[in-house]
């Protein structure tokens, strides 16, 4: 009975959610942006025109032609090629990092609000000490130790935002706590993870989503900017980030090539920001901003 | 909310203002050169980072002898002259008298050179310079100008490379001993063209003409070093106006060069770049291998990607001009057919090159990525598959040093004596700075001959061996000695080092 | 409110302890013999004695923790390796310049969001508004280094107004000058953010009742907008000030490492490149208490200014 009842709330509110969506634009712009990354990440193989890692140091450089559409890079690779394969690492950084900070922030924030007491505070404590760091610089002296990779960089961005979710994730699941139908269905016998799968996650769902679209943008940007210091991904895998950095030098000479990257980074975030945005309004139309 | 109005038009009338102004512009009296890295001593038997630093160490001290400017002769600084004893261990100089040094730390004296000199082989003076002045026992004051070097054997690079070079800077014993080591590393006092003045916030030094110079007075009143450590920002810097020297990335050399307003030249770097194979540890001990992969991978294309096609190839770890040059011959993949190496492949237990799976260890930089790309491609035309790790400075020393890869990249800075260049490769360096991991006892014998004798003859027939010993086992491949490419206004003169250092204190302005 | 600034205040204290006892691992966890990192093939084994013994590598690991906050304690974070120089003199140095920068980015980001946010109410529902919240959106797209070099090749390298590298020579002016390209590419991302903040708050003031009201008596607009709408408007604005502050820090390594400025963030990056420990140390712990201190701020202001948010 509380299942069906749940469900239907569920279902209504997500109808909702759409048709208020539906009339945003900024719920197209966002979507087909972040599908447009999804498919280039994919199909990249089918798609891409050319061997991203195939070098030919004869024709560097060169401005966009017929063959290479958007032109070559300092190696004679194609650029296009190369844009379209690095939606993959863009891609695997951002729903991987989010994936796992959700993972992590889940357990740990329920586990705060269900256990309470000292774990509760010890767990408050870790977010805290994370925190208590700028993200970029936590980030860059951890990256320092492990070494650069796709895999560091993925756990160390999902490491360094999961404070954000447990924290939301606690602040709800004590005030979900609280309702009704909780203690109804405690009442009633049903288990803690039964409660927890039932009757919490489908509510702390929308706060958690919205952040993470927001999240997913920043660790774009972010694993840009660790490239662009120098502590990117290992060749030949590319990213947005590091060919940003590898045109940063022939800006004088090839000032096009760093066209590329860069909007494909500014999309991608502007994709995910404007979707999440879209989203917020949407789950919550009194409410207007909050981080 | 008025009164906020007349602040924020307040502000962006300022910065508007600000804008239309030009402060940027130096003074003319004034110099801006860019230097690579950011100083960490001024104290020169302390440098770690010898060639950034070279330039400001050269302008605040003198040695008892320098390069001739512009090349690598040696020739008379503060001492007027010198013999060596019959058995090469006793170097008496003659000083120049009546040499003062900057901010009244008195006159130079021999006292000074004994100063300079034993302060670096002191068992507790932890110098890296201690291996310049190896087989220094002491130095003798014969009379307030006279100064003897006394050696326990004969140092074949005493004159080349020790004395000319930072190791030979003569400090003020006065203000060492007054300042302390520490106070002095931030305050040098020499006897150079120019006084230092400040070592600012942003890094930069400063440093005055010295007025009582006593060769030629410098041209410029003041000379402020930048460190930039990216090319980029350099070549930037160059174009805004806010240097007057710096050097240019490879890709944008010739259009920049062309322009009006600059002038540019390309000097080989005093430098080693190879391609290493770890000789000690399966797949590439085996010879065979190592020779297919001397066809595989090809400098050529090395030198067009990642240097703009505008560094020269190295055929051997020394400069053409060396005493001891032998050039290696070339492995050309056109020349030899691709059937030799599929042949050397075959022999090696790989045909096809099917299974075979390398590791490549390099550093994170933008150039040595795309050295390791080039690569990777280059084998895969082989189907020899080759991991890539772009590692920090840390992490890659630490692999070099286990000796747990197969193949690495590498620049080693070299000096113009051949003993110090070929002592890297030396068996006592394995799990140092040997990346061939490579130990072969003729060579060794044929280094410690060379090191301990004066004999150019000598030193030069053991190094062309033991340059045909490395190639017989193919331990690698030299690629290019890298180039400087120093850019400046036309505004100045500027005069070079033979490897493209500038020498600030021989600028002139070209208006005169 | 002021227990809870207290309890806020002494949550730090642990916080801060643990943040040291990270730092001071530092020293086990980098990869690589710090000795042959730092001093290179031309490192003697006195001299990797002399280091490992200033880094605390040859005592037992709680003894030199103990000393390292012993020394803190005393104010003494410790000497560079590579500068010669106390650590603290080194970050006192370059402080400011990231202070003054952080504070004219937050300026220019507050001053242009605010403006393109009332512009973009006042306009509400036109294909203005809908370009100025795109424009916005945009803008909060923009990584600081994508803006920061954007900046450069355009305004230094096209056109020659604004210098690419450092501070200036002396003489505000040239300060001023030096300034305007890193907190403009500094601002960028946080201006869009302060933008949608505007409008958003200022159409849920236009829209209640008291406003209505004065609307109805005649009451000029402009008068309305900004005697009445912006003043209780920019209260969550203020409130998101001290959050943006923290951000912003953290913006600021980029945009020190792009333009060569000194400041903290470029020294965080240098030294960690160069594994200059005791500097590594001292620069994140000091950012690190920055960013406590601004995120305690905004936290305490957020109660303070936002009405919607009530404190538990």
């Amino acid at each position: 009975m509380f299942k069906s009842q749940k469900f239907f709330r569920f279902k209504k509110k997500t109808i909702r959610v759409i048709k208020i969506m539906k009339k945003d634009y900024k719920a197209y712009l966002g979507g087909s942006i972040i599908m447009l990354i999804l498919i280039s990440a994919i199909f990249a193989p089918l798609i891409a025109p050319a061997d991203p890692y195939e070098t030919n140091v004869a024709k560097r450089l060169e401005g966009p032609s017929l063959e290479n559409l958007l032109g070559t890079d300092s190696l004679g690779r194609d650029i296009l090629s190369r844009l379209i394969y690095a939606a993959r690492p863009a891609v695997l950084v951002s729903f991987g990092g989010i994936i796992l900070s959700l993972i992590i922030g889940i357990i740990l924030g329920l586990l705060a609000a269900y256990v309470g007491g000292i774990l509760e505070n010890l767990i408050l404590f870790i977010f805290d000490v994370i925190r208590a760091f700028p993200p970029i610089i936590l980030i860059l002296v951890l990256l320092s130790i492990v070494g650069p990779s796709l895999l560091s960089v993925v756990v160390i961005l999902g490491v360094t935002i999961m404070p954000r979710y447990g924290r939301v994730v606690r602040a709800d699941t004590l005030s979900e706590k609280e309702e009704d139908f909780v203690e109804a269905a405690r009442s009633l016998g049903a288990g803690n993870s039964r409660i927890i799968f039932k009757h919490i996650l489908p509510n702390i769902f929308a706060s958690v989503l919205v952040l993470s679209g927001m999240d997913m943008a920043s660790m774009i940007m972010w694993e840009a900017g660790l490239s662009f210091l120098g502590l990117g991904l290992q060749p030949p895998l590319s990213s947005w980030g590091v060919m940003l950095q590898e045109s940063y030098q022939y800006i004088q000479t090839a000032p096009l090539m760093i066209v590329w990257p860069a909007l494909a980074i500014m999309l991608t975030m502007l994709g995910f920001s404007t979707f999440a945005e879209s989203l917020r309004v949407a789950l919550n139309p009194k409410l207007n901003q909050e981080v | 909310m008025l009164k906020n109005k007349y602040i924020f038009i307040f502000i962006t009338a300022a910065l508007l203002f600000s804008l239309l102004t030009n402060p940027a512009a130096a003074q003319d009296d004034s110099l801006n050169i860019a230097i690579p890295g950011r100083a960490q001593t001024l104290d020169p038997a302390y440098l770690q980072r010898v060639l950034s630093d070279w330039p400001v160490m050269n302008s605040v001290f003198n040695g008892l002898v320098k390069y001739e400017p512009g090349t690598f002769e040696v020739v008379p600084d503060l001492a007027e002259e010198w013999e060596v004893s019959e058995d090469d261990t006793e170097i008496t100089f003659q000083l120049k008298e009546g040499i003062e040094f900057h901010k009244d730390y008195g006159e130079f004296t021999a006292e000074d050179v004994k100063f300079s000199f034993e302060r670096i082989i002191a068992e507790d003076a932890n110098s890296p310079e201690a291996q310049s002045f190896s087989n220094l026992e002491r130095v003798e004051i014969v009379d307030q100008y006279t100064v003897k070097l006394i050696l326990s054997e004969p140092m074949g690079r005493l004159f080349t490379s020790t004395l000319p070079f930072n190791a030979g800077l003569i400090v003020s014993k006065e203000a060492v001993e007054e300042m302390g080591r520490e106070e002095f590393a931030s305050n040098p006092i020499g006897t150079g063209p120019y006084v230092f003045e400040e070592w600012d916030v942003n890094n930069n030094i400063t440093l005055q003409k010295n007025e009582n110079y006593f060769e030629r007075e410098a041209d410029y009143g003041e000379i402020v070093f930048m460190p930039m450590s990216d090319p980029t920002s350099q070549e930037l810097a160059l174009q805004s106006g806010e240097i007057d020297i710096g050097q240019l990335t490879l890709d944008n050399f010739d259009q920049i060069s062309q322009m009006e307003e600059f002038e540019a030249e390309i000097y080989p770097d005093l430098a080693i770049q190879y391609v290493a194979f770890n000789t000690s540890k399966e797949p590439l001990n085996n010879e065979k291998l190592r020779e297919a992969l001397r066809y595989i991978i090809n400098p050529e294309e090395i030198l067009v990607g990642a240097f703009a096609g505008k560094a020269e190839r190295a055929y051997s770890i020394l400069l053409e001009d060396m005493t001891g040059y032998w050039k290696a011959p070339s492995f050309d993949l056109d020349e030899a057919g691709e059937e030799r190496v599929w042949e050397l492949l075959a022999e090696a237990g790989y045909p096809e090159g099917e299974g075979l799976e390398l590791e490549y260890v390099t550093d994170a930089t933008e150039e040595r990525r795309l050295i390791g790309a080039l690569i990777q491609d280059q084998l895969s035309r082989f189907n020899i598959e080759l991991n890539v790790e772009a590692l920090e400075v840390g992490p890659k020393i630490d692999r070099w040093q286990e000796g747990s890869y197969d193949i690495t990249y590498a620049r080693f800075t070299n000096t113009v004596d051949p003993g110090y260049n070929f002592q890297w490769n030396l068996t006592d360096q394995i799990g140092k700075w040997n990346l061939f991991h490579w130990s072969n006892e003729e060579y060794d014998r044929l280094w410690q001959e060379a090191e301990t004798t004066l004999d150019t003859d000598l030193r030069a027939e053991n190094y062309e061996e033991m340059q045909k010993l490395m190639h017989n086992d193919s331990i690698g491949i030299w690629v290019t000695h890298g180039v400087k490419t120093p850019a400046w206004t036309t505004e100045v003169d500027p005069v070079f080092s033979p490897d493209g250092v500038v020498l600030p204190w021989l600028i002139t302005s070209s208006e005169e | 409110m002021f227990i809870y600034i207290t309890k806020r205040l002494l949550w730090v204290i642990p916080t801060i302890l643990t943040v040291l006892l990270i730092l001071f691992s530092l020293s086990y966890l980098l990869p690589g013999d710090p000795a042959d990192i730092i001093l290179g093939p031309r490192a003697t084994p006195e001299m990797a004695e002399e280091l490992e013994s200033r880094l605390g590598l040859d005592k037992p690991w709680y003894q030199s923790y103990l000393l390292y906050l012993q020394n803190i304690i005393k104010g003494d974070l410790g000497t560079s390796i590579f500068r010669d120089r106390s650590v603290l003199g080194v970050i006192a140095e370059v402080l400011p310049y990231t202070i003054v920068l952080t504070l004219a980015g937050m300026g220019l980001a507050v001053f242009n969001g605010i403006s393109i946010g009332l512009l973009a109410a006042n306009y509400n529902n036109s294909y203005l508004e809908k370009f100025l919240t795109l424009f916005s959106f945009i803008t909060a797209s923009t990584p600081t280094y994508i803006a920061g070099v954007l900046l450069i090749v355009i305004f230094s390298v096209n056109f020659n107004l604004i210098p690419s590298i450092g501070i200036g020579e002396g003489g505000t002016l040239s300060s001023l000058h030096h300034l305007i390209g890193p907190a403009l590419a500094l601002s960028v991302g946080w201006t869009g953010y302060i933008a949608r903040l505007t409008r958003s708050s200022m159409l849920e003031t236009l829209d209640q009742e008291f406003i209505q009201t004065e609307k109805s008596f005649g009451i000029p607009r402009y008068y309305i907008l900004y005697k009445y709408a912006l003043k209780k408007a920019i209260k969550p604005i203020i409130a998101v000030i001290g959050l943006g502050i923290g951000r912003l820090l953290g913006g600021a390594v980029f945009v020190e490492v792009i333009f060569n400025r000194p400041g903290l963030g470029r020294l965080i990056v240098d030294s960690v490149n160069e594994r200059d420990l005791p500097l590594v140390r001292g620069g994140v712990l000091v950012a690190a208490l920055l960013f406590v201190i601004a995120n305690l701020i905004a936290d305490i202001s957020y109660a303070y200014f936002d009405p919607r948010i009530k404190q538990k």
